[in-house]
């Protein structure tokens, strides 16, 4: 049984991650609840972005926090392009149609990733990296802390944009029922395209968090997918709240996991975590389930 | 009096299923024009079709604009806005923000705040209500938030696909009321109702629809007095 302070900073470490799970989950809930497109290639886009965090970072010697401003407009490119030859032509199609596209890009992006960079770790070269608090026994990384904060910070700016502008509002009516917002006057595809662009182009703010004290490689973007997929559906689909909660959850169950087992197979706990919260809420935390 | 919208030998369906069978329709400005028929007559089908949601064959037009190949987002801007069938509001956004998404047809977020006043001074309640979370209005209240979220857009040309379907003789009164002093304002209105005698009296003229074929139109009176509409429409 590993003790008291072990258990305390699992508990602290879990929550830390969780954050920046909930970012990644908040935005793939959000997709889904604007499309109806459950985006299976959402980590390896993320994966695309840490990628490009590590490249700025040692090539042109910038912070990952700067390399992530300068990424996310072009990862927002990206997810337009994405959107307009990938997802448009799916969007109402049946969800297996969509899910075998979403799964091939992910593979393609992995494959492509594995070409370029090989199959090496990577991370990146800072300063601070291995900046910490001692707080009772506890030790927060300092970049683990920013990576909360900054998560956080970005959920609540977007929260805020959703509830408190009239875009905000068109969207949430476009999630809840794209027809009616069709005959109000709002344009949802382009409505669907800037959602979509948006929720890619967020991406890069994850990927710099993580870049600061993890590492990359190919495989990368499938663990990401899976974890920030079963947030989502743990959430409630498209429940941004639930998504949000869920985040956190994961990152907990998974920190803890790994303290507890403290071998090779503690990621399949979060997994059975998961089955058995689904038994239970079976439409989510919450138990609404597709409302954003 | 000038035309706003013409609609000749619509012919629509689902699947090869036809539901329209050439469905002729004038409103002029100022009018108010009721479409009546039984249970799928193919009245919320017509509604369907001039709103751009669902594909036709024959013409139909909105002031200048061809509805054919029209998205509905480009229809409501130009000002034909419809309330459907069931009312639709946004569950979870709450009463004002559902008014705010229906004056996403005005451009200018000032005209928008304007109108807004002018939805509040019609629907009292939904000023009173404005924070609450729609989907936990009643029957009646959802119905106006419908109808005001469509005013919203300040139409040219409003229309209501049975407005008082589900709600309590007293709240239909009520809703007519708030109806009569909109069309005193000179607002153009296409009205689709079951309840026929309620429809003939706020309407000038009206149209039945049977099979998906318009079998009969004229003046509301006429209507009123056709012994078909009498024998189908009134039981007597
Ligand atoms: N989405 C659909 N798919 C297939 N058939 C449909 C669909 N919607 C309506 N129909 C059929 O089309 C016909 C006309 O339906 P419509 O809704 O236009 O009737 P309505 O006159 O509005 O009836 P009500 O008074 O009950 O609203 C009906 O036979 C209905 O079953
Ligand atoms: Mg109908």
């Amino acid at each position: 049984m590993p003790s008291a302070d072990l258990l305390l900073q699992a508990v602290v470490s879990g929550i830390l991650a969780g954050g920046v799970y909930s970012l990644v989950a908040v935005s793939l809930a959000l997709v889904f609840g604007v499309m109806r497109v459950l985006n299976f290639a959402h980590g390896d886009l993320l994966m695309i972005a840490m990628y490009g965090v590590v490249v700025l970072n040692r090539e042109f010697g910038l912070s990952p926090y700067v390399a992530a401003l300068v990424i996310l407009p072009l990862m927002g490119l990206l997810g337009m392009l994405l959107f307009q030859f990938l997802i448009k032509p799916v969007l109402g199609s049946s969800p297996l149609t969509q899910a075998q596209l979403t799964i091939g890009l992910s593979f393609v992006i992995q494959s492509l990733l594995l070409i370029v960079f090989g199959a090496d770790l990577l991370n990146t070269n800072t300063s601070f990296g291995d900046l910490s608090y001692h707080f009772h026994g506890v030790v927060i990384g300092v970049p683990q802390l920013i990576g909360f904060v900054v998560s956080l910070l970005v959920c609540g700016l977007l929260s805020a944009f959703l509830t408190m502008t009239e875009i905000g509002h068109r969207i949430r009516a476009t999630s809840q029922d794209p027809t009616m917002a069709w005959l109000c006057g709002v344009d949802i595809k382009r409505t669907q395209l800037m959602v979509f662009a948006g929720c890619i182009a967020i991406l890069a703010i994850p990927a710099g968090c993580l870049m600061t004290f993890s590492y990359v490689t190919p495989s990368t973007g499938i663990r990401l997918s899976l974890l920030s997929l079963l947030v989502v559906v743990l959430g409630g689909l498209g429940d941004l709240r639930g998504a949000f909660v869920g985040g956190l959850i994961i990152g907990l169950v998974e920190s803890l996991a790994a303290a507890l087992l403290n071998n090779p197979a503690s990621p399949s706990l979060t997994y059975l975590v998961f089955g058995a919260a689904l038994l239970f809420r079976p439409k989510g935390l919450f138990g609404r389930g597709s409302n954003a | 009096m000038s035309r706003m919208l013409r609609v000749s030998n619509m012919t629509a369906g689902y699947g090869t299923l036809p539901v329209l069978r050439g469905v002729d329709l004038e409103v002029t400005t100022g009018e108010v024009v009721a479409v009546l028929g039984t249970n799928g007559a193919g009245k919320s089908t017509l509604l369907r079709c001039l709103a751009g949601l669902l594909p036709f064959s024959g013409e139909a037009a909105f002031l200048d604009l061809t509805i054919k190949g029209s998205a509905p987002h480009v229809i409501a801007r130009r000002g034909f806005i419809q309330v459907p069938e069931a009312r639709h509001i946004f569950p979870d956004l709450t009463v004002l923000e559902n008014l705010l998404v229906g004056g996403t047809a005005l451009p200018k977020r000032s005209d928008r705040l304007r109108v807004l006043d002018d939805v509040f001074a019609l629907f009292p309640i939904l000023a009173q209500r404005r924070s609450q979370q729609a989907g936990t209005m009643s029957g009646g209240q959802q119905q106006m938030l419908a109808i005001g979220r469509a005013l919203m857009g300040k139409p040219k040309l409003l229309a209501l696909d049975e407005p008082s379907l589900g709600l309590a003789p007293l709240i239909v009164l009520e809703l007519y009321e708030a109806l009569r002093r909109l069309i005193d304002t000179g607002l153009t209105v296409l009205l689709v109702e079951q309840d026929v005698s309620v429809a003939l009296k706020i309407a000038n003229r009206a149209c039945i629809l049977e099979g998906g074929r318009v079998v009969l139109q004229g003046s509301a009176a006429e209507l009123r007095n056709s012994p078909h509409v009498r024998e189908q429409y009134f039981g007597a």
